[in-house]
Order: structure tokens, then C-alpha cells, then sequence
């Protein structure tokens, strides 16, 4: 069953002139587990499609559904509660909160669902350290170097068992081997069962994905099969 | 991945998530705490200046039981009462325990006399009224305690001897009268007093006991007086609450330019899932912590601040003055009112950034603002109440019929109007930007555009240059009202000798001094001249007993009056320079009073005065002629009767003073010894008070309004401009150099000054002439004061654009994207 599905959605940005039409009749649906890809070039309507698919920002037209509940027919307190537990958001410049150490923002969403601060700390300092950043938990986003802010924010996006991962760039501002990394954890997550989709301009981190979708002028105008990964070759099966 | 998480199930996080929310906002106001300085000095300046004002405002007055010791009665026996004793002992049966005190006027040579006092100081009532500073109180026939002024008078030290009526009295303590420090007296032990010229019998009674008790004719009992009308508490509250709404305005301002810097920290906030209850309380606890830090650090300066001055402030106030003599209630008041101030002005932001669509947030956009079409009605309509309140208060100048509430209330209305019209007015300032320079162009439409924030600091500016041409205005209509004269009272270098009844402290008109008097008078007069090595001794004839005249205007907005009129003498004309020909034919008074000469419905009233049956005799629009080289110091010879014209009148007159002029201003040396030779000579002698001149006054309040509404501009500025800092980015990546975002921050800064001079100034004079439109009808106001007006209306842009310029022109931090904060 598919986990975020998106049914005929469009949107539009501005009004008479100054219209632009950012997505048109876009329909896909990502599984429990799968790891999308959206590529296509500047302006094709990548980031407009995840903040959508994340409650960030309301469709046009068409429906947006997250693990079977639409999107549209939810109270805006009802889609914070879904961006608290269910969706998980890794954005290309991190968005940490400057005033927060990274155990901090890591919990902070635990924290913002109620849990009490020791426990959402407790979790936040077991999402670090599976992460292998145990020792910069106390440290601020400022101390730490751009890959380590980008796993704290991964720990952030998937704290607290979310269902699905949203990644707009996420290695955009990152060095290759780094970027390497922050898709290794991606894909860790879709392991344990997170729809995972992800942007990305970079075709080689899009070989990780499970399925690639291509945008342009706000339509799908492709899906395919990635080819083989690095990763995928290590894997039997017989899709391999 | 992680443990099973057991949550809340309501679509909040409940107390957790505000608990961590506030934690979050607590570590931003301690990282950013720089950028809220403002609003955090304003309030803490507000709290303070407001426990201060009212500290001073409540002591000021004498308290009411000043007199009165710790009794709640006395009564006043004159001293030559033949049944003094008898009427003592039916008080004590009546109301049980009294307390009596003796009291015998001597002559000091001060304006104000002096009293030798019999009191038992461990008496039961008047103990509060009598303090020893020093030494001991006298306990024999010959031991006599003094008042600092007194013994310094009559240079006086403990242990010396000080005679009175042919006695000698040892020096044993200088004493006070903590109710009232005005209180010059000599204190001896009961029953020294000889010859008592009053006895005051202090006692409680029950209002029962004090209506059924039957006091002798010719005595004067009395209760104290409870405070009528708004206490000086209440006002300062009302000033407070003025202020508070002030810095709201400016509040309001600064946490909406703090709640952008925090737009993308807020944005991302939301995506995590913080419901628009938690966006809101980031910046709601962000304003409250602001509110508790500026009133805690208010209070405490506040009251710092006071329990150093509280001592000083007692010798000003002429009463003793404890620290802990504060309206406490007040104080509690005042800094919960900063606290819900801060609170108020973080609310409206809070719901603004809480309803920007997270990807807008994200990305550090700020929302277009909304082009609203605000209506000046609601403006105009609360300005109109304000207009009408004034007009039906009365008038400024306290006079009988003037109404505290509604001068109270047609300000406050006033100044609502005026924060309600501002951003309608700054709506305006874009229809005139296409015809400036592109700098002043961008300035003007991003002020039209953020009217919001432009409109409130626009509002905060003009209240500060509103209350100070407010000051200005009745300082100005106050001090040249050409017949209820008040001033400076005489030049730093003239002291006038007056005879006994004839200083400006005797209440009724002048008496003719004796042959003795006078001769002594014109002796001392030239004694204190030599010694000030002057001859410029000017004799003053005035009309005397039975005769006076007085200068008195009737019918509408009349009623002012003025009894200080010299006779023109021929020595008095020569002495200024006057020529005999020089005076119009059938003038009766010569004045240097400004706009005495013009104005309508005067009388010059004359005659016996003091007869059983007075018949006064008038002259009705007595002809005035003014010459400006006579002085025009209160207590200088600014109004004459021509000598003719009081020969005519038939009024007896006499020298009644001498004026002094010295070569250069009096030291205290000198004023003092002139005193005592004066105080020998049984005479009084007046030199310069403390009263501030009108140029003081104004300059003053004006100094005070530029500086507070530059104060004001020069931090709301930062706020707007950083508001638009997206555009100075975009400006700075297209090339526009510093001379060009100089220029912008000169204008924004130049045009909220020119509107907050232009709005104030108007609204001032809208205010004052509605309150004081019966005089305007009499003739004698002056509203004109051009240097102020001149400062306000050209200096305030021009130092506001001028700040601009040099305080900007800073390249932007980073110039592709918003930083995040």
C-alpha cells in the first residue's frame, strides 16, 4: 500500500500576471520502504512537489495523501501533528536552530509531541548516537562542520520512528564523500521501512534511489528504474 | 530505530511542548538580547522614570497632616486671649489628652518671619512636628534651640548666645520641624514664651466630639484636609500609562522586525511539526521575558534612584522625606503594566509570523504587506473628542473652573487620535515620492509600504515633539500673560529692600511705613548698596493704606488681576532713562509688560480700600502706554501709574522699597549680610528666587522632545530599515553604493521627522488652543515661540536625516540570501 500518495495535484503561485504554474496534474505514490528520487531542472517544480508532499504548502488542486489520511481535509494543528510524528524533513542548508544543540534538535519535535524533555533527550541522544555523532550532541550547530549538520538534521528527520523522509538536496551543500554518507543514512531509513522522497540534481546519488522521477515544466515526464547502484550490486535477488 | 514512544494523543504537545518552546525562546532573548535592547531600556526607563515621578509627585505637596503632629485636631487661641487657661482646660475635659504649643512672631529681616516656640517635645501629639539635628533640646529659662536657617541667619552656633527682647539664650541644639523644614522657629522649653502671639492645642477627636464641641469666637479649629481630586499617584499613573502605550507602540516595531530576523528559525519550527499556539509563544514569551527584565531592572533603579535622592528631595520639598514614603502600590502597578505592555506588543507580531506559510518562513521571504486602505475617520473622530474634552476643561491655567479629568482625559484622547491617524498619514507620504530622488523615492514607498512599523514609530515620535511644543506652548502662554504676571522675580544683581507690610509675602496692599521705617529703610537700603559698592539705589512710591489700586480685567476669559503697581516717579522715569515727554499725553499706566497695552475689558480700580464699606472708584480702559526700556522682572517697577494720574486719584502714597542694582550677581555672602543688616533695621529683603524663566522652561521641553523623538526615530529607523534589508541587498548586488543606502536611511529618518514635527506641532497647538480658546479670545495669548518652533520644525528632520546618513551605508552582511539568526 502505497504510504504518500499524490492524486492530480497542481499549483499555482501568484495571481494574473504574475501565474506561475509550478506543478500540473502530478500523480505518484511512494511505498513503505521505497526510496524516490525526483529529478529535473531549476524551476521544474522539484521543491514545490516535496513541500506539498510534507503539508508545508497546500496543492491547487488534486489531493495529497499520507499514510491513508488527506492532507486537505486536516486542521492545520492536525498537520503539525503529522510534521511531528510522521514526516521527517531534510532540507539542503540544514535548518538547525542555531539557539539549540544538536541533542536539542533532535528532540526538539519529540518535545514539541509532548514527551517530556528527559525522555525526548534520551531518544534524541539514541538517534545520535546510531548516527555516530554521540559526541557533538551538546555541541551547537555553529561548532559542528557541514556533513555533521546535515546528520544531525537526518537524525532529526527520522527521529522518533517517521514514516516518511522528505529530502529536498540534501547533500547539495556538501562535498561528494559527505553527500555519499547522508544518502547511505537515507537509505538506512527506507531499511527500516520510511518512504523516503528525495531531490536531487546529482544523478549519482539518484543511482541510490529505487525508482527516479523526472520533472519538467511541473509534469512527470518520466519514471525509470535507476540503473544498478554500488550499493545494489552487493545485494541477490532476482531483480538484480 | 528508537524505543516505543508513548505520546499525548491531543493534536498539541501539551505542557512539554510549551515548556520547551519557552526554553527555546528564553536562550534566544539570552543569545539576541542586544537587538531587543530597545524595547528593553524603554520599558526599564519607563519603570523607573515612573516610581521616581511618583515618589516625587506623592511627597511633593506638605503632608496632610503637616501641623498636626499625630493629632487628628488643633485649634488656634489667639495668644492675648484673656481666657487662655480656661479654654485649655475645657479642651483637655473634652477630648481628653492635648498637647500645646506657644508660638511669639519675631522679626528676622527674611521675607518670610520667624517664631520663638514653646513645645514640650515628648509631648503627646506634637512630638512628629519637632526634630533635634543636633545638641539637646532646652531644658531651662535660659536655653533656646534654633532652625538651621536661623541660626544661620543670625550666625549662630550651639553653645553660642543668641538674644531675643533683651534676653540672652544659650544655644543648645538646632531642632526642625520635619512636617514642614519651611518652619523657622526658635524652640524653648514650655511655658518661656512670654508674650505669645498664637497657641495651637493639638488633640484627637472624633468627628462626633469635634462637632459638638463649642470653640470660643475668635479661635480657629481645624482638621487635616484629605487629598481632593486626582492625587499626584494618580496622575503619575495616568503619565505612566501614557508612556508604557509610548513604548508599545515602539514595541510593537521592534518585536515585529525581531520576529522577521526570526522568520526561517520560526519556519523551520513549523515544519517540525510546532503548532501556530507554539510560534506564537516563542515571540509571546520572548516579549514577556523582555516585559519581567525591564520592569525588575526598572524597579530596581527606580527605587535606587530614590533612596539617595529622598533626603535631598525633603529640603526641596520642604518636609521631611523617608525612602519608604513611596506609593508602593504604584510601583507594583507600574512594573506589571511593563510587563503586559511588552506581552501586548509581542502579540500582534506573533500572530503575523505564526500565519506565514512555512515555505514562505523557510526561505526568509516576508510576506508582502497587505495594502490596506485605513480610514482617517476613527482618527479624526477620537481627535475630536479629545478637541472638545479641552474645550470644555476650562482652561490650562488652573484656574477655578478648570477640570483636572477632562484636561486629563482631552490629552490622552488627543494623543489616541494621533497614534490612530499616523499610519493614514504615512499612507500619504508615497503620493509625493515620485518627484524626489531615487533614494528619498525607495525611503518613501518602503515607508508607505511598512506602514505598520512606520506608522507606530511615526506615532511615538510625535507624541515626543506633541507633549514637549505642548510644554512649550502653555509655558509661553503662561509666562506672557501680560496681567497675572509670572516670572523670574528680579536679575542675579538686584536685591530690593522693602518696608515692614510692603514685601511681596504680605497679602494685602501696601501700608505706609512710619517716618522711622522709612528713614531706616532709606538708610539700610544705601548701607547694603555701599556694601555691594553700587549707589544705584532706586526708591518705589506705590499708593498705601487706605488707598490701592489694581489692574483688573473683566467680561469673557477675564478675570486676572494685578495689585504690583509703582507710581512713575520723576526719580523712577530718570533712573531708566525715561523722558518726561516721552509718556503720552493722558496715560494713566506705563508697562513693559508684552501685550498689557491692547488688551480688552481692562479696569484700573482705586480708592479706599480698607474703609468699613469700601466704594471702589474705576477707570475703565485705563490708557496704557508701553516702553520697553523699563525692566520687566516680576518684582522690578514693569507697571506704573503715572504720578499725574495718581495725584488726580487722589491716592496717598509712599516709599515703600529701595531697589539695588549692584555692579555684578550677589554671592550668598553677600545676600546673607545684606539680610541681617536688613533684619537689624527691622526690613525685609527679596533677591532672585528659583523660578525659571520662560526661555529655561522652553528650552528645556523642547530640547527634551528632539531629543526623545530623535531618540525614538533613530531606533525605529533601524527597524524599518532592517525590515527592507532584502532590498538593500538587492540594491548593494546591483551596484547602488553607500552614498545611495546613506541616502535612503537620510530620507526614511528625515521624512519620520519632518511628519513627526509637523503632526506634533499641529496637534499641540490643536490642544492648547482648544483648552485655552477663552483667552485666545481676551487678546493675551502668545503662541508664537519661534526658536523652539524653529528647532522643532527644521532642526528635527534635519538632525533625524542627518543621523541617518552618517549612521548608515553599511554594506549588508550577506548578500544572497537572508541569514539566519
Amino acid at each position: 500500500m502505497s504510504f504518500l500518495e499524490l492524486r492530480h495535484v497542481a499549483k499555482i503561485y501568484g495571481e494574473g500576471p504574475t501565474q506561475v504554474q509550478a506543478l500540473q496534474d502530478v500523480s505518484m505514490s511512494v511505498e513503505a520502504g521505497e526510496l524516490v528520487a525526483v529529478m529535473g531542472p531549476s524551476g521544474s517544480g522539484k521543491s514545490s512537489l516535496l513541500t506539498i508532499a510534507g503539508s508545508l504548502e497546500e496543492p491547487t488542486s488534486g489531493h495529497v495523501l499520507v499514510g491513508g489520511a488527506t492532507l486537505s481535509k486536516l486542521s492545520r494543528a492536525e498537520k503539525a501533528r503529522l510534521r511531528r510524528r510522521t514526516i521527517g524533513y531534510v532540507f539542503q542548508d540544514f535548518n538547525l536552530l542555531p539557539g539549540l544543540t544538536a541533542v536539542e534538535n533532535v528532540s526538539l519535535p519529540l518535545e514539541l509531541d509532548g514527551l517530556t524533555a528527559r525522555k525526548a533527550r534520551a531518544v534524541g541522544i539514541q538517534a545520535l548516537d546510531e548516527l555516530e555523532l554521540t559526541e557533538q550532541a551538546e555541541r551547537f550547530p555553529d561548532e559542528l562542520s557541514g556533513g555533521e549538520r546535515q546528520r544531525v538534521a537526518i537524525a532529526r528527520a527520522i527521529v522518533g520512528n517517521r514514516k516518511l523522509v522528505l529530502a529536498d538536496e540534501p547533500s547539495g551543500a556538501l562535498d561528494s564523500v559527505t553527500g555519499e554518507t547522508v544518502m547511505r543514512m537515507l537509505v538506512a531509513a527506507c531499511h527500516r521501512g520510511a518512504a523516503t522522497v528525495v531531490v536531487t540534481h546529482d544523478a549519482q546519488l539518484a543511482s541510490w534511489a529505487d525508482r527516479v522521477v523526472f520533472i519538467r515544466d511541473g509534469r512527470i515526464v518520466d519514471q525509470t528504474m535507476p540503473p544498478a547502484s554500488p550499493e545494489s550490486l552487493l545485494q541477490s535477488g532476482p531483480n538484480q | 530505530m528508537t524505543a516505543v514512544l508513548d505520546r499525548p494523543t491531543e493534536t498539541g504537545g501539551g505542557v512539554p511542548a510549551r515548556r520547551a518552546v519557552l526554553r527555546w525562546a528564553l536562550r534566544l532573548f539570552r543569545r539576541e538580547w542586544r537587538q531587543q535592547l530597545l524595547v528593553l531600556t524603554l520599558i526599564t526607563v519607563a519603570v523607573a522614570a515612573t516610581i521616581f515621578g511618583a515618589a516625587v509627585g506623592t511627597n511633593l505637596p506638605l503632608p496632610a497632616n503637616a501641623g498636626f503632629g499625630s493629632a487628628n485636631a488643633l485649634v488656634n487661641l489667639p495668644g492675648n486671649d484673656p481666657h487662655l487657661a480656661s479654654e485649655i482646660a475645657a479642651l483637655k475635659a473634652h477630648f481628653g489628652a492635648v498637647d500645646v504649643i506657644e508660638n511669639q512672631v519675631f522679626a528676622t529681616g527674611l521675607v518670610t518671619g520667624a517664631q520663638l516656640r514653646a513645645q514640650n517635645p515628648d509631648g503627646a501629639f506634637a512630638s512628629p512636628m519637632l526634630s533635634l539635628v543636633r545638641g539637646h533640646y532646652p531644658h531651662g529659662p535660659g536655653e533656646v534651640d534654633l532652625t538651621s536657617g536661623l541660626a544661620s541667619a543670625f550666625r549662630a552656633g550651639i553653645g553660642s548666645t543668641w538674644h531675643i527682647d533683651g534676653r540672652a539664650l544659650r544655644v543648645t541644639g538646632i531642632v526642625e520641624n520635619p512636617q514642614n523644614l519651611l518652619d523657622t522657629f526658635a524652640l524653648v522649653a514650655p511655658g518661656q514664651v512670654s508674650k505669645p502671639t498664637q497657641v495651637t492645642v493639638l488633640f484627637d477627636a472624633t468627628p462626633l466630639s469635634f462637632a459638638t464641641f463649642n470653640f470660643a469666637p475668635g479661635t480657629t479649629p481645624l482638621r487635616p484636609q484629605p487629598p481632593s481630586g486626582l492625587t499626584p499617584a494618580v496622575i503619575a499613573l495616568a503619565f505612566a500609562v501614557v508612556g508604557l502605550f509610548f513604548i508599545g507602540l515602539v514595541a510593537v516595531a521592534g518585536f515585529t522586525v525581531l520576529a522577521q530576523r526570526r522568520l526561517r528559525s520560526l519556519g523551520i519550527l513549523s515544519s517540525l511539526g510546532a503548532t501556530d499556539k507554539d510560534v506564537r509563544l516563542v515571540m509571546v514569551a520572548n516579549g514577556a521575558v523582555v516585559g519581567v527584565v525591564g520592569a525588575v531592572l526598572g524597579g530596581a533603579i527606580g527605587i535606587a534612584a530614590w533612596i539617595p535622592y529622598a533626603p535631598y528631595f525633603g529640603t526641596s520639598a520642604d518636609h521631611y522625606v523617608p525612602w519608604t514614603s513611596l506609593p508602593w502600590w504604584l510601583v507594583g502597578v507600574a512594573m506589571a503594566l511593563a510587563v503586559v505592555t511588552a506581552i501586548l506588543a509581542s502579540r500582534q507580531p506573533a500572530r503575523a509570523v505564526a500565519d506565514v506559510p512555512v515555505v514562505a518562513a523557510l526561505s526568509g521571504r516576508p510576506v508582502e504587506p497587505k495594502q490596506s486602505r485605513r480610514s482617517p475617520r476613527p482618527g479624526l473622530a477620537v481627535l475630536a473628542v479629545g478637541t472638545v474634552l479641552l474645550v470644555f476643561s476650562g482652561g490650562t491655567n488652573g484656574g477655578s473652573g478648570s477640570s483636572t479629568f477632562d484636561t486629563l482625559a482631552g490629552v490622552l484622547a488627543t494623543i489616541a487620535g494621533l497614534v490612530l491617524l499616523a499610519p493614514v498619514i504615512i499612507g500619504q507620504v508615497a503620493r509625493v515620492a515620485r518627484h524626489v530622488p531615487v533614494a528619498g523615492r525607495i525611503a518613501m514607498r518602503d515607508l508607505a509600504r511598512y506602514r505598520a512599523r512606520s506608522g507606530a514609530a511615526l506615532a511615538a515620535a510625535t507624541l515626543a515633539v506633541f507633549i514637549a511644543m505642548l510644554i512649550t506652548l502653555l509655558s509661553t502662554n503662561r509666562f506672557t500673560e501680560p496681567i497675572d504676571y509670572v516670572g523670574p522675580n528680579l536679575p542675579t544683581n538686584q536685591l530690593v529692600v522693602y518696608t515692614p507690610g510692603n514685601d511681596p509675602g504680605s497679602t494685602s496692599g501696601d501700608t505706609l511705613p512710619s517716618s522711622r521705617q522709612r528713614q531706616a529703610g532709606q538708610a539700610t537700603a544705601a548701607r547694603i548698596a555701599a556694601a555691594l559698592g553700587t549707589r544705584n539705589v532706586l526708591p518705589l512710591t506705590a499708593a498705601v493704606a487706605p488707598t490701592d489700586t489694581g489692574l483688573q480685567q473683566v467680561g469673557p476669559g477675564g478675570g486676572q488681576g494685578t495689585i504690583d503697581i509703582y507710581v512713575a516717579t520723576p526719580a523712577l522715569l530718570r533712573h531708566y532713562g525715561i523722558k518726561a515727554d516721552a509718556i503720552s499725553p493722558g496715560t494713566v499706566l506705563l508697562t513693559s509688560r508684552p501685550g498689557l497695552q491692547g488688551s480688552p475689558n481692562l479696569v484700573l480700580q482705586y480708592g479706599n480700600f480698607t474703609a468699613a464699606n469700601p466704594v471702589p472708584k474705576y477707570i475703565a480702559t485705563p490708557s496704557i502706554q508701553t516702553l520697553t526700556s523699563l525692566p520687566a522682572d516680576v518684582s522690578d517697577p514693569n507697571l506704573l501709574i503715572t504720578a499725574s494720574v495718581a495725584a488726580r486719584l487722589g491716592l496717598r502714597q509712599a516709599t515703600v522699597a529701595w531697589l539695588i542694582q549692584a555692579p555684578r550677581s550677589l554671592t550668598p555672602v553677600q545676600i546673607s549680610s545684606a539680610r541681617r543688616v536688613a533684619a537689624a533695621a527691622g526690613l525685609t529683603i527679596e533677591t532672585k528666587n528659583g523660578t525659571p524663566s520662560l526661555d529655561e522652561v522652553r528650552n528645556d521641553a523642547t530640547g527634551a522632545g528632539i531629543l526623545v523623538a530623535l531618540g525614538v526615530l533613530a531606533m525605529t529607523i533601524g527597524l524599518i530599515r532592517s525590515e527592507t534589508s532584502g532590498d538593500i541587498r538587492t540594491l548593494t548586488a546591483t551596484g547602488a553604493s553607500a552614498r545611495t543606502r546613506r541616502g535612503i536611511t537620510a530620507a526614511t529618518a528625515g521624512a519620520l521627522g519632518l511628519l513627526a514635527a509637523l503632526v506634533g506641532t499641529v496637534a499641540a497647538y490643536l490642544a492648547v488652543v482648544a483648552s485655552s480658546w477663552s483667552e485666545l479670545l481676551a487678546g493675551h495669548m502668545s503662541l508664537l515661540p519661534w526658536l523652539d518652533l524653529a528647532a522643532v520644525l527644521i532642526g528635527l528632520p534635519v538632525v533625524s536625516a542627518a543621523g541617518g546618513w552618517l549612521l548608515a551605508g553599511r554594506e549588508p552582511r550577506a548578500i544572497a540570501h537572508q541569514p539566519l539568526e
